[in-house]
């Protein structure tokens, strides 16, 4: 018997099993609350970041979702789940991107936020959709990632002439690299257009399929309009960090200083034609999922069948869909022009002489504070009884100072008493001796 | 090669010779010099492992319950016997001794400097008394046996440990004879019953498994005496606070056997005595329920605590706390797959947690210290050490692919179909497992030097290649390949659930039965 005939949709059992897979999912693919280590895998090397932690492997709990469909259209009350803890993701990480300096953080951010949508997509039903922006994900930020990785290696090459220990990652000790290393500008203007929606890149069609599935299951359960509400705010803020990525990393006045400025280049071809292949796919990767071009939806059909059969998702007429098509647009090209209205390039300080941060900025700059909450509320406090009630208390205390010891206490004690009756002085036994006949009879009187 | 074997009778010597070789071993070496010991020690011991890699085509799944039988009268008028033999899971965890015996000799070869010759003469006496567990049919032999291999281990912590050997030691021996002087009395009283009730006096496993019929209330207490024995043996919680002691008190290759071999004769008494005599107390009833609370209670409290030992050697000590945890859920669940689980969890425990042993005393021999607080980086000078002992430690945790993985995932999945709250709570032990290993070494090999002392340290020499080489192999092939050893424990498995079954009053919940066409990717 296959799941549909053993589980009743809706039922308790298949909500579980759908909960604890997602739970899983959202450890791998990065979701709130357990998104905390992927910022923090950043720290490996570049290509390592495109390849793992951008393109492919954070995907697997999206992909699970995806082979799980049966489960999660059986389940409605953890499908919604899903959308909700994608919405949220996607809007509460593109914020922490909007304050990160860090251009490796950025994208990090970024990616915690563009995977929420696809959890939006697949927690929705619309599991094409879902899978399709992983893959336009995957050439995109690939793309964003080796590019980050080429204008941190040519600023490596600056300060090794020099011998500088300044942030070689800090986009305040960046500015106008775009004369620099013109190639990797390029690709890379391709890929933050893609992210932030502008058509015909590949990240506007993928967006928009996840923020109109949402719209449409919003008929059904009003829940999902407010899911795709924090999806277009989280368009609007996605397009605006990126927009921030790109300004203060290759526009305005170089901050790199005098001396190491003339040492910046473009890098070898080796890391340039990567970037350059993969802002082709950028371009032509909405291609896959286009009506009469690609086919995306009817090659996943097999595996999201079952589920389509359970859970009948809902058609949107042509007019709302270009209509909504419309406000994405609208949205992602508000996010790049508020970006270069309100944000100066030309003003940004050098990180050593940057002001420090205030208020909010401040806030979204230590991520929230997540990490020293996590830190508190469970590391330690786990630490703590492991090591102080668990091992100091109950096992060196309890069992081995009062058990163990305890017992060898009271044997030795039992010892001494037995030995006090072994004093060897004649007077003493004879006393005793007397004592016991006197007890015995006096029982035996008693008995009489 | 089952042909060759047929044509030597492998079979009716190969037991003899596992017990007594290591006897006469012993006898030369204390005859031969002290420096000619080591030698005479690893040849014995290798010689035993060549012997004994015959059992793996020798012993035949399907065939009878127990082979290799060799049965001779020893004490005629008490009924005692020389009776021995082998099922699958008896096989296994001689082999896993007589693989562990010649690495255990190697690796001491430059640790025990001093009274090399009872050194190894306690060793091999050691392997004697271990195998002699295994393979006894006849309760008395085994109690003998199970005494025997307590005197070795109480020397070679007491003489060639470190500072607290003698509170270690002597807090092992009494733990283990108070449990072990108890069940010497169960014994007796299941010999009189099954004398009583079949007039003919035998302390044979079979005949009191059909004849020691106990009334219910001395069922408990005979229970009660054998798992006591056994429960100090694996150690359960809160009978375990020896063994971190006897750990870190006793030299490398106690340790290794100790954690590798010992602690299994708990389980393995438990699996073949305490639950096969009184299922209908240990499964069935307050007691089942009790066992296994403490199975998972000890899973769960062991990790805590050896996630905040500042000594990786207690750190270890306390892991095993809560990967035999697993072996005692498994057997409790009495599902094919649990009980297969925990023979395969004592295997791989056995391999695993011996290697850290190895990898620790390693490291202390150069630098006298075994904190972590006293290492930090030195991956950067001990590349290959780094390298083994990270590999070592996933296989530990349990990660897939590596051997540790295939016993904890088949007790989890066994148990989860008659005990699913056990099962679920059991599975966080991963997690701890994976945050305590990690963190462990994280702290001693990641990250920048931190102490000047440990720029120059040595990385493997060849011996210690030689030592961990061969346990690295099996660590992967156990995680790739464990089909064929899983079939070769099977039937007896099986045969334990029946035993167990049979006798049992009480229906065990079995969960719903899954066949195979409608879940092909069970098997």
């Amino acid at each position: 018997m296959a799941a549909p005939q053993l589980l009743a949709k809706g039922s308790g059992t298949a909500t579980a099993i759908a909960l604890l897979l997602f739970l899983g999912c959202a450890g791998k693919s990065a979701q709130i609350p357990l998104y905390v280590w992927l910022p923090d895998a950043m720290a490996g090397p570049t290509p390592v970041s495109a390849l793992i932690h951008a393109a492919t492997m954070v995907t697997a709990g999206v992909f699970l979702v995806v082979r799980a469909n049966v489960f999660f259209a059986l389940a409605p009350a953890a499908a919604a789940v899903v959308a909700g803890v994608g919405a949220l993701t996607a809007l509460f990480a593109a914020t922490i991107g909007l304050k990160q300096w860090d251009i490796k953080k950025v994208l990090a951010y970024s990616t915690v936020s563009q995977l929420g949508y696809m959890f939006i997509g697949v927690g929705a039903g619309a599991y094409a959709a879902g899978v399709f922006h992983l893959v336009t994900h995957a050439f995109f930020k690939a793309l964003l990632f080796l590019g980050a990785g080429s204008v941190i290696h040519a600023m490596h090459a600056a300060y090794h002439h020099t011998h500088s220990h300044a942030d070689a990652q800090d986009m305040r000790n960046m500015g106008g690299l775009g004369a620099h290393l013109p190639i990797t500008a390029k690709a890379m203007w391709v890929a933050t257009l893609a992210i932030a929606g502008i058509p015909p890149l590949a990240g506007f069609f993928s967006k928009d399929e996840i923020l109109l599935a949402a719209f449409i299951r919003g008929a059904q359960d009003p829940f999902y309009y407010a899911v795709w509400a924090f999806g277009l705010v989280g368009a609007l803020l996605t397009a605006f960090y990126m927009t921030r990525l790109m300004l203060y990393t290759f526009h305005g006045p170089n901050r790199t200083g005098d001396l190491e400025r003339p040492h910046l280049h473009e890098s070898p071809a080796v890391m340039t034609v990567p970037l350059v292949a993969l802002a082709v796919l950028t371009v032509l990767g909405g291609a896959l999922n286009l009506p009469h071009v690609g086919s995306l939806h009817r090659w996943l059909e097999p595996v999201t069948r079952s589920a389509s059969v359970i859970a009948a998702t809902g058609e949107a007429s042509t007019g709302l869909e270009v209509e909504l098509m419309g406000l994405a647009v609208l949205i992602a090209a508000g996010g790049i022009f508020l970006a270069t209205r309100l944000l100066h390039p030309e003003a940004l300080l050098p990180a050593d002489r940057a002001p420090a941060e205030t208020g909010f900025a401040k806030l979204l700059l230590e991520k929230y504070h997540v990490d020293e909450i996590y830190d508190r509320v469970i590391v330690r406090p786990l630490v703590g009884i492991s090591r102080v009630l668990l091992w100091k208390g109950v096992d060196a205390g309890l069992i081995d100072s009062a058990g163990v010891n305890g017992s060898a206490a009271l044997a030795r004690g039992l010892g001494w008493l037995g030995s006090r009756f072994q004093t060897g002085q004649v007077g003493t036994y004879v006393v005793v001796f007397v004592l016991g006949v006197l007890a015995v009879f006096g029982t035996l009187m008693g008995l009489l | 090669m089952q042909t060759l074997l047929a044509g030597l009778a492998y079979d009716r010597w190969i037991i003899a010779a596992l017990l007594w070789l290591p006897v006469v071993g012993a006898a030369a070496i204390l005859l031969a010099p002290a420096a000619r010991a080591k030698y005479i020690a690893f040849g014995v011991t290798l010689l035993e492992f060549v012997l004994s890699v015959g059992l793996w085509w020798a012993y035949v799944p399907s065939g009878p319950a127990v082979q290799f039988i060799a049965q001779h009268a020893w004490v005629r008028d008490w009924g005692i016997q020389y009776y021995v033999g082998m099922d699958g899971i008896s096989v296994f965890l001689v082999l896993l001794t007589t693989f562990l015996m010649p690495l255990a000799v190697l690796g001491s070869w430059k640790g025990i400097t001093e009274r090399e010759r009872g050194f190894y003469a306690l060793m091999l006496v050691l392997a004697t008394g271990m195998i002699g567990v295994f393979v006894s049919l006849d309760l008395f032999l085994f109690y003998v046996f199970w005494e025997v291999m307590l005197v070795p281990m109480y020397f070679i912590i007491g003489v060639w440990g470190g500072k607290g050997r003698l509170y270690a030691s002597i807090k092992f021996f009494i733990y283990t004879m108070v449990g072990s002087l108890l069940m010497l009395v169960a014994i007796l009283m299941l010999y009189f019953a099954a004398g009583r009730q079949s007039g003919n006096w035998s302390f044979q496993y079979e005949h009191l498994l059909r004849y020691a019929v106990l009334e219910p209330r001395l069922q408990f207490w005979c229970f009660g005496a054998f798992f006591l024995a056994f429960a100090i043996k694996v150690p359960m919680v809160p009978l375990h606070t020896w063994l971190p002691d006897a750990h870190v008190e006793a030299p490398t290759a106690g340790s290794v056997i100790l954690a590798g071999v010992l602690l299994k004769m708990g389980t393995y008494g438990l699996l073949r005595f305490a639950v096969p005599f009184f299922p209908a107390v240990a499964i069935g009833g307050t007691v089942g329920k009790v066992v296994i609370a403490l199975a998972v209670v000890g899973m769960v409290y062991g990790a805590l605590v050896a996630m905040v030992q500042p000594d990786f050697k207690r750190l270890i000590a306390y892991s095993s706390v809560s990967h035999l945890g697993f072996v005692v859920l498994g057997i409790w669940a009495l599902t094919v797959q649990s009980v297969q689980g925990a023979v395969m969890v004592m295997l791989n425990h056995g391999i695993s947690t011996g290697a850290l042993f190895f990898l620790v005393g390693m490291i202390y021999e150069r630098r006298h210290s075994r904190m972590l607080a006293d290492f930090g980086g030195i991956a950067r000078v001990v590349p290959a050490y780094a390298a083994i002992l990270t590999v070592v430690s996933l296989s530990s945790i349990g990660l897939p692919g590596l051997n540790g993985f295939v016993g904890e995932f088949l007790v989890l999945l066994g148990t989860f179909r008659t005990h699913p709250v056990a099962a679920t709570i059991g599975t966080t032990t991963v997690i701890f497992a994976a945050a305590y290993l990690l963190w462990a070494l994280l702290r001693m090999l990641y990250g920048k030097i931190t102490k000047p002392e440990n720029e120059a340290l040595r990385d493997l020499t060849r011996r210690e290649y030689a030592v961990l080489v061969p346990l690295l192999v099996v660590i992967v092939w156990l995680g790739l390949f464990p089909g064929p050893v899983l079939r070769r424990i099977e039937p007896s498995s099986q045969r334990f659930i029946e035993l167990v079954r049979l006798r049992l009053p009480l229906e065990v919940p079995t969960g719903p039965t899954v066949a195979p066409q409608d879940a092909p990717f069970v098997r």
